[in-house]
């Protein structure tokens, strides 16, 4: 049962140590209870996991990643706050901004795959990238709507899709039916964001991976 | 040179400060000049890391048990975390002793 343990290692480490650790628990089997032994073969796994994932290339990556998500966040709430708040407009007639918003988010994730496999990044860790670029933006994004919605509830109400909505919604105040519509899509935009993230980052990475090639040719 | 140590690192580098040893012999050794009692995965942790760092090496397997011995790095950086942390203990010392007084 002990050695079963040692599979939890990853498996890089298992094979560089993975023979020598299963003697040495074979060694003190007769001299230490097997439950401190499995404790101690657990929580070294555990670090083994911890440590391989903050390698320094994905710390790179990882700097890199943020990098993106923060341009595209700063860049999104800036656009929220010029057209919620600063330009407001009581129509519904924001498609083609939003239809801009997307398409820029799609292009960053695509980027995070291209940046990743340009620095030699596998493909599991640039879908890693681009799962985790994704939610974040979305997450980030609702965190904004979140803010302005509530700070400057008295603009954001004038907005005829937010009094449809309301009067749709069987009553309450404003506030709470635009805070309960944050949340559903704090869910919902940071899911969605996130799949598109991993498909877009691998389409990214194979183009970065074609872009690697010819640099190194 | 970074001379910061988790506890096994130091134990394990001190153990090897007189000799190569595989792992079975690292805890025997270090269970009796410290007095510390080592698991298998606590102590191959351990070797990971100093091996990554360059302050040990492996040496050829003997079957599965595969020696391990202190590199001129290794002895360096152990020596000098060794004589930082007996300046450090002699000050306490004094200090307390003075305390008492």
């Amino acid at each position: 049962m002990l050695d079963q343990l040692i599979r939890l290692y990853p498996g890089r480490w298992r094979e560089r140590y993975g023979e020598e650790l299963a003697q040495l628990v074979h060694d003190l089997r007769p001299s230490r209870p097997a439950p401190r032994l499995a404790a101690d073969l657990v929580r070294g796994a555990l670090h083994a996991h911890l440590e391989e994932g903050l390698t320094m290339e994905n710390r790179r990556l990882a700097r890199q990643t943020a990098l993106i998500v923060g341009i595209v966040w700063l860049g999104l709430s800036l656009e929220i706050l010029r057209s919620n708040v600063v330009f407001p407009s009581t129509q519904d007639d924001d498609a083609v901004s939003v239809l801009v918003a997307y398409l820029c988010v799609f292009v960053a994730l695509a980027l995070v795959g291209a940046v990743a496999a340009r620095s030699g990044a596998d493909r599991r860790a640039q879908a890693i990238a681009g799962l985790a670029a994704g939610v974040a933006i979305g997450a980030l994004t609702i965190a904004t709507f979140a803010v302005v919605d509530n700070v400057w509830l008295g603009i954001v109400s004038q907005q005829q899709a937010k009094i449809d909505g309301l009067a749709h919604s069987g009553g309450g105040s404003m506030r709470a039916y635009v805070n309960q519509g944050l949340v559903l899509a704090m869910f919902g935009l940071s899911a969605m964001l996130g799949l598109f993230g991993v498909a877009l980052s691998l389409a990214g990475g194979i183009a970065g991976q074609a872009w690697r090639t010819r640099a190194n040719a | 040179m970074e001379s910061r140590f988790a506890e096994p690192s130091v134990l394990i580098l001190v153990s090897l400060a007189s000799g190569p040893k595989h792992g079975y012999a690292l805890i025997k050794d270090i269970e009796e000049v410290a007095g510390a009692t080592l698991g298998p995965g606590t102590l191959y942790g351990a070797l990971s890391r100093l091996e990554q760092r360059g302050l040990i090496e492996a040496l050829p397997a003997e079957e599965r048990r595969r020696p391990y011995r202190i590199t001129a790095a290794g002895a360096e950086a152990v020596q000098a975390y060794l004589e930082h942390v007996r300046q450090v203990a002699a000050v306490g010392l004094r200090r307390l002793g003075a305390a008492h007084a």
